[in-house]
């Protein structure tokens, strides 16, 4: 299934939708909508420091309750979106493009370009993500921006080795030897005629690893290796909100219930992606 | 029909092939590689209709394909001439500008030759619009191919996507996007195999009239001796990576010279013969080409053979009074003249 019929057939097809998959990709909608317009929706502040109105409960003031230094948690929670999820997305999305571009060199350079590239790739891919991008993000001095860099660093050989195996395929179809003959450069041959047909499960990896990768996010910043408090950042959130666990859970059990349905939800909208995809396999 | 010309090399080639050799890596070889194409001299006049005619796995495809190099990984010796340039020699960017200019090509299964992702009409302009040619002119001038080529509605099919045409009419669109750069020479790897019978006969004949019209040559890649008869000016018989025959068409079906070529023929089914008799089918396959037989390739489902052939690798030669080669020890007449 290529991507230009894949966008000309109703793949939201929602009435036909199971119920799950529905869910996941309305969860997932909502999830953006907050990264775009949750800080207009936040009732407060989520900066304001009071301490009068510390660890207040859930009720009609503060719906989600405030954490230790009175700051509103809903708010925070609506904040929270940006660091996290478009964080996540700026790091898969930069990760599938680089790994895509060196894919791309592979498979037209010269058998040890190609060689080095696949070779590069296997030493990464032989360590945990979430320990490379600990000790790059580390490296760096713990930000934000660490955090994303790191992630990126740590992840573009598994969309390399993707889009190489599926470049690949393409390159030997007939379809890019007649564009071969009718005299494109090698440029054109990749940009307009290989990648259009090889990058379908990319997309699909890059839906099926921002779940992830917003965990790897959350969890970077939970440490201390990537965002920093007093940020509304969802990892950095639990991590303040875990030392008052007992007292007041909801600064810790919020975020992190948050954290969870996000990575839950990119990860169920990835997969019945991956299922509309005509049943290729991808892995 | 017009006038054969066989004499290799003689000067007013269009497309001169002479000694080319394709070897291909062996997958995990270590350098090794395996030899398809061995010292194949072909020429095409300007405006001839050649047909290269072989079983699978005779090098004729990897011949075609060799003329515009488009096997990456394919070694290639000896030389491709062609308007004063050796293309097995030429940089990739001289050699893009003959892709699709000069010579064109036809692929064999037109189901899977367009891009699926991109419409007719962007698909046919590209040949020119990497030219320099405006968009606008470009998607003109693939209408009117289009239009030469039968198809209806042609301003409308430009905005369709190949998923939305019949077999048949793929491969007039491949063939549009063949013709569309004027090339000088076309060539057709088994461009009708995958098409069914009556739809071949239109793209044969398709491409007979568009060779016509503008006087471009055609390199005609079959296993079809039927579509050999109706299309083509002059047949080269390949075997096991060698030309071993060749004539002008009516020569080739009157009277074939060489053993092989007797035996594609006789194995063709005829109307005029009784259908109870059993087909005259050459015995034993191909050779493989990791390991040629000596001597002369053919000589083990060869009925002729004799002690020479074990030995030694007959060369092509002109046989008197005739206007053909053969590469066969037995071809009479016996007085030799070895080509050049």
């Amino acid at each position: 299934m290529t991507t230009a019929a894949l966008l000309r057939r109703p793949v939201l097809r929602l009435r036909r939708m199971p119920k799950l998959d529905r869910a996941a990709f309305a969860a997932v909608g909502l999830l953006l909508l907050t990264v775009a317009f949750g800080p207009l929706l936040a009732p407060y502040d989520p900066y304001h420091v009071d301490l009068g109105q510390a660890m207040l409960p859930p009720g009609a003031e503060h719906w989600l309750g405030t954490d230790s230094s009175g700051r509103d948690v809903l708010s925070r929670v609506l904040y929270g979106a940006r660091p996290t999820i478009l964080g996540s997305l700026c790091a898969v999305g930069l990760s599938a493009v680089i790994g895509v571009t060196i894919a791309s060199l592979a498979a037209l350079g010269p058998r040890w370009v190609d060689d080095a590239i696949m070779r590069i790739c296997d030493i990464a891919l032989s360590l945990p993500i979430m320990v490379m991008a600990l000790g790059i993000s580390v490296a760096l001095g713990p930000s934000l921006r660490s955090a994303i860099i790191a992630m990126v660093l740590s992840w573009w050989p598994s969309f390399t080795r993707l889009a190489r195996a599926e470049i690949r395929t393409t390159m030997t179809s007939t379809y890019v030897e007649s564009a071969m003959i009718t005299g494109v450069s090698r440029w054109r041959l990749m940009t307009r005629h290989v990648l259009p047909n090889s990058l379908d499960s990319v997309y699909v990896q890059v839906t099926l690893e921002i779940g992830g990768a917003t965990l790897i996010m959350a969890g970077l910043s939970f440490i201390g290796a990537g965002a920093q408090p007093p940020s509304a950042e969802w990892g950095a959130m639990v991590e303040s909100g875990s030392r008052f666990l007992t007292s007041a859970w909801w600064t810790a059990v919020v975020p992190g219930a948050v954290i969870t349905l996000t990575a839950l939800a990119f990860a169920l909208a990835g997969d019945a992606l991956r299922a509309r995809t005509s049943g290729r396999e991808v892995i | 029909m017009r006038t054969p010309q066989n004499t290799p090399a003689d000067g007013k080639a269009l497309l001169d092939v002479r000694g080319l050799t394709v070897d291909f890596p062996v997958a995990g070889g270590r350098g090794r590689t395996l030899r398809i194409v061995r010292e194949l001299d072909l020429t095409v006049a300007p405006g001839e209709r050649v047909a290269l005619v072989g079983e699978s796995g005779s090098g004729k495809s990897v011949t075609a394909r060799a003329l515009l190099r488009l096997d990456r990984h394919a070694v290639l010796g000896g030389r491709i001439l062609f308007e004063g340039r050796d293309l097995v020699t030429l940089t990739e960017r001289e050699l893009r500008k003959v892709r699709g200019a000069r010579i064109a090509m036809v692929l064999q299964d037109p189901q899977t030759t367009l891009n699926p992702v991109l419409s007719i009409g962007d698909q046919l302009a590209e040949t020119l619009t990497i030219r320099g040619v405006p968009r606008k002119q470009a998607l003109v001038r693939a209408r009117e191919a289009l239009d030469r080529l039968g198809v209806a509605r042609a301003g409308e099919r430009l905005r369709a996507y190949p998923h939305e045409f019949s077999g048949g009419m793929r491969q007039r669109v491949c063939l549009a996007m063949a013709i569309i750069g004027d090339p000088a020479v076309l060539i057709a790897d088994e461009p009708t195999t995958a098409l069914d019978v009556r739809v071949q006969q239109q793209v044969l004949e398709l491409i007979d009239e568009l060779a016509a019209e503008s006087g471009m040559a055609v390199l005609l890649i079959t296993h079809d001796l039927g579509v050999v008869a109706g299309y083509a000016d002059r047949v080269a018989v390949m075997y096991a990576g060698r030309k071993i025959e060749g004539s002008g068409v009516e020569d080739f079906f009157a009277t074939p010279r060489h053993p092989y070529a007797q035996g594609l023929l006789r194995s063709v089914p005829r109307v005029d013969r009784d259908v109870s008799t059993d087909l005259d089918l050459i015995p034993g396959t191909p050779p493989n080409p990791a390991e040629p037989p000596s001597g002369c390739a053919f000589h083990p489902r060869c009925d002729r053979w004799v002690e020479r052939c074990l030995t030694e690798i007959p060369q092509l030669r002109v046989l008197e009074d005739e206007d053909r080669v053969v590469a066969c020890h037995r071809a009479r007449p016996e007085r030799e003249e070895v080509v050049a």
